[in-house]
């Protein structure tokens, strides 16, 4: 068979070449320490179907064109069964900055993917890093040692002189999981929003349709898979709306295992801010105390 | 006000880590509230891994707060740094999507609206998600965590409480001059439009703004014309009408004029003011009688532990806040009254000639 994951031109290294190669450039830019970490979950049946799911993360700052015109021509060239050129892209920030960025895939599962793990850890020992801390401390508190891959290295100068004040750790984790029914976990779903998802939908639904910006309505329609031509009514966005949001809750809910590993955007406990209870006060919150 | 902008981009050009509210114009924030709503579907539809998203704000909490001067002024305020909290767009008292979507309806209708106005709006439509004008203005300020606009730039303005008198002419484009030393004694309400605020010319000989927390004590000095004596225009919130300066709350109240508030961080930079603390303070006990003394309530000694915990307070402030709790009691402005109805401008008056005041 042609390209499996252990040879040097298979899809999946090309793929983690260029995906760890825009994260370490995000780091370079940011000017400041960044965490960057790789994290890789396969099935626990070597035979399984179910992919390999893997997520590149840093917090470093300015995405470029080149990155994503780099990735869709990789996308193209790569046979739709060892990837099917889907990347799940979040960043924290919204508007005026952005404080990190993850990209998350799934890629096939082949045979040999214990290769390419090893050859994953290798590709870390010669990463050429400048002015990027790596840490790695808080995926090791997850996973049982013996699943984790450690690489370290030190990263010289092209002309031979050691970097300075330069050290670089690099953890690749790879769990197993019992299940598989939805690819990631980037969101929080409770009980609780089970009971808001029809308020919810119908809140949505009607600022979409109160509003006279019709490409933003339209972009809106398509996203939720509604035909332009069909009678769009409040009712019809609010119900797919509804819908998209208890299946995703019910795909949840039936999965066996629940992950544990620290995705960099994981969803903080919805607690309760703490605030001195103010009895009658009512108006302003100004009032700090 | 131009000094004030040069003062505030300075100190963001030297820390780009210092988060602050942008003034936009309806037509931006709706473009915002229709980024937000279209990542929110993008996660919902994805075909891989299908979302409910949570929301990034800018945290609002202690740990997430600095003090920090401008450049070109003296007045400290709060500052947010660049640190993130993910809240639900839809929570038990705190549901954010209908306050953003009536937020871009009342933008879309180029409307303005008091905080107040908006509770009984969603307490009539949604009473099970919001129970008290707490709750929508905790789910506001979210709002505004998320997008990034002042509250203003929501459509939403702080519901008008605050009152002035004394040696001060205002003139709002198009309208009629007010002398606002001639006016009865409950005086001139301020409106809470800031946009309306930003337009008024001001002329004024007076030396001194005086801060009054209680309206009752607002209300007798007007009528006995302080400002006729002393310079100054008289000010008061009304915020808390039962509340007088000599306690904890009191305390709290001019920490917030005086350096804005972590519940609006973003936008506190734009309103912290220099003022000081008049009275009534530990060297005022001996002018109170002791029947006047009332016991600290367990609040109050809740707001003194809030305050004495805060990084803000200053070395004076934090002197007598102790020395309140120690002593245990409170006591009210009125205490002074027993010593004849115009004691206050006239212990007012001396205060402010001595310089003394912290």
């Amino acid at each position: 068979m042609a390209s499996s994951s252990s040879s040097a031109s298979s899809p999946h290294r090309k793929l983690l070449h260029s995906l760890v190669y825009w994260a370490v450039q995000r780091c370079r830019m940011s000017e400041s320490p960044c965490r960057l970490t790789v994290s890789l979950k396969r099935p626990a049946e070597p035979a399984s179907t179910s992919p390999l799911r893997v997520s590149v993360s840093d917090t470093g700052v300015g995405s470029k064109l080149e990155e994503f015109l780099e990735l869709d021509a990789l996308a193209r060239e790569t046979p739709i069964e060892k990837w099917d050129g889907t990347l799940l892209i979040t960043t924290t920030g919204m508007f005026s900055v952005s404080i990190g960025t993850e990209v998350c895939l799934c890629l096939s599962n082949e045979a040999d993917a214990d290769d390419f793990i090893l050859w994953l850890v290798g590709f870390f020992h010669k990463i050429l890093v400048l002015r990027a801390a790596v840490s790695i401390s808080e995926l090791l508190s997850f996973l049982e040692l013996d699943l984790l891959k450690i690489g370290t290295g030190a990263a010289n100068n092209v002309d031979g002189r050691k970097a300075k004040g330069l050290h670089v750790e690099v953890v690749i984790v790879t769990a197993r999981t019992a299940s598989d029914f939805s690819c990631w976990k980037v969101n929080c779903s409770s009980t609780q929003v089970r009971e808001y998802v029809p308020d919810l939908a119908e809140s949505i639904a009607g600022l979409i349709l109160s509003s006279n910006d019709k490409e933003f309505q339209d972009e809106c329609i398509a996203l939720l898979g509604l035909g332009s031509d069909q009678d769009i009514s409040e009712g019809l966005v609010q119900s797919s709306i509804s819908e998209k949001m208890v299946r995703i809750i019910e795909l949840n809910d039936t999965k066996e295992n629940v992950d544990t590993a620290p995705y960099l955007f994981e969803c903080e406990r919805l607690d309760e801010d703490s605030q001195l209870d103010e009895g009658d006060a009512d108006e302003d919150m100004v009032f700090d105390f | 006000m131009a000094a004030a902008g040069v003062a505030a981009a300075s100190l963001f050009g030297a820390d780009c880590r210092l988060c602050s509210a942008d003034i936009l114009a309806p037509a931006e924030v709706r473009a915002r509230i229709e980024v937000a709503v279209l990542n929110f579907l993008a996660a919902l539809a994805s075909p891989t891994s299908p979302a409910i998203s949570v929301l990034p704000l800018i945290s609002r909490s202690s740990a997430n707060c600095s003090l920090r001067s401008g450049l070109l002024s003296d007045v400290s305020s709060v500052y947010l740094s660049y640190a993130f909290c993910k809240r639900s767009l839809m929570r038990e008292n705190n549901a954010k999507a209908f306050v953003m979507e009536l937020c871009y309806k009342i933008l879309g209708e180029g409307k303005l609206v008091h905080q107040r106005e908006l509770f009984y709006k969603l307490l009539s439509d949604s009473p099970q998600y919001f129970s008290c004008q707490r709750h929508v203005n905790r789910a506001i300020q979210d709002v505004v965590a998320l997008l990034r606009c002042t509250r203003q730039s929501l459509g939403v303005m702080a519901s008008s409480r605050g009152a002035l008198i004394g040696r001060l002419v205002l003139h709002e484009p198009d309208e009629e001059q007010i002398d606002c030393s001639i006016l009865g004694a409950s005086g001139h309400e301020i409106t809470g439009d800031l946009n309306v605020l930003s337009k008024l010319n001001l002329s004024s000989d007076a030396r001194y703004i005086i801060v009054v927390e209680k309206d009752a004590i607002f209300q007798r000095l007007a009528e006995d014309r302080l400002y006729n004596q002393l310079p100054c225009i008289l000010i008061t919130a009304k915020g808390y009408p039962d509340i007088a300066t000599r306690n904890p709350a009191g305390l709290a109240i001019l920490c917030t004029y005086k350096y804005g508030s972590i519940s609006m961080g973003l936008e506190s930079y734009r309103y912290a003011c220099n003022v000081k603390w008049l009275g009534l303070r530990g060297d005022d006990l001996q002018l109170i009688p002791e029947s006047a003394f009332q016991e600290l309530k367990p609040r109050d000694l809740q707001i003194a532990k809030s305050l004495l915990s805060s990084k803000f307070l200053q070395e004076s402030h934090r002197a007598e806040l102790t020395l309140m709790v120690e002593t245990g009691k409170r006591a009210e402005i009125e205490a002074l009254y027993p010593h004849g109805f115009d004691f206050l401008g006239k212990y007012i008056a001396r205060k402010i000639v001595q310089g003394d005041y912290i």
